[in-house]
């Protein structure tokens, strides 16, 4: 289903604001295969687009992919200390920045949060949804809908 | 403390001042190290010391741009307002799979606002199949079945 119900006071009420499909095996580069791809668009971005990220509830922090770090790059001057990450690609340098993202629905609302994201050009992978952005929103992920054979799943999300 | 000042003899005021003011220990760690930690704790996903340290640095050392930095990106979430569904590709390509994918299951198909690119089993050679065709850009790859 397009949206889940909660219990609130004996009425039931809309659990998410939205939901869109998921894109499972999503093969985001040659060789590169999203497990879980979700839409998503930095709505900051001139001339920006939809892209489909990694959904990595594994990741402590989201990060910027390939082709939006040169957008940013270009209206970004980060100003914050230079860390570094393990990724599955190897240690990386980067910074962290507060960046607006934009959860695209398909069916009732986008879901648009402020949240923190590792911004770094060392990162050649897609931009990942991790933990810094999923810990502020509710989420559900239904392989299932409507049925195994028709659709790839459903992304279901809410505040 | 004044090594020379005897026992009974009152200190001159400045004398008084200088050993009120006398940053302790843990200042001076603090002072030190405090960035370092706060990167180390951060990296590590230590976020839950990462916010007391910050907390005891703004108590103990007072404002700075370094620290009103780390305390901006872990501030509460900014909750934004919702805007309208806006997903049209992908209602195309999600209407295609839910009418015509079932002769591809099992297969991986390449989409483009609902229209099929093509379908293989081998995501591999779908794609070298798109490049010779000159169709690759902005296609969707999506297997039909999990």
């Amino acid at each position: 289903m397009a949206y889940l119900y909660e219990k609130e006071n004996h009425h039931w009420v809309t659990w998410n604001g939205g939901s869109n499909v998921f894109y499972p095996f999503h093969e985001d580069a040659p060789g590169e295969i999203l497990i879980i791809g979700i839409e998503c668009i930095f709505p900051l971005l001139k001339d920006t687009a939809v892209e489909i990220a990694l959904l990595d509830t594994g990741a402590q922090y989201s990060v910027v992919g390939r082709n939006s770090y040169a957008a940013w790059s270009q209206i970004l001057q980060p100003t914050g200390d230079v860390i570094k990450m393990s990724t599955r690609r190897g240690l990386i340098k980067g910074v962290l920045e507060r960046l607006e993202i934009s959860l695209v629905a398909d069916i009732g609302e986008s879901l648009n949060l402020e949240t923190v994201f590792f911004l770094s050009e060392e990162w050649t992978g897609p931009t990942v949804i991790g933990f810094s952005t999923l810990a502020q929103m509710r989420m559900a992920l239904d392989p299932f809908y409507p049925n195994p054979a028709a659709e790839p799943g459903r992304f279901l999300f809410g505040q | 403390m004044n090594d020379n000042l005897t026992a009974g003899t009152p200190a001159p005021l400045t004398q008084v001042a200088e050993t009120t003011n006398n940053p302790s220990p843990r200042t001076l760690e603090l002072a030190k190290n405090w960035s370092e930690d706060v990167k180390r704790l951060v990296e590590t996903g230590r976020l839950v010391e990462m916010r007391e340290l910050l907390e005891e640095v703004s108590q103990t050392l007072g404002p700075s741009d370094k620290l009103a930095y780390w305390q901006r990106i872990f501030a509460k979430p900014k909750k934004l307002p919702s805007t309208p569904a806006s997903s049209v590709g992908n209602h195309a390509n999600v209407a295609w799979i839910r009418r015509q994918s079932r002769p591809y299951y099992g297969q991986w198909v390449a989409l483009r606002e609902g229209v099929l690119l093509g379908a293989n089993d081998d995501p591999n050679a779908l794609r070298q199949q798109l490049q010779e065709a000159g169709t690759y850009p902005g296609a969707v790859f999506i297997k039909i079945g999990g």
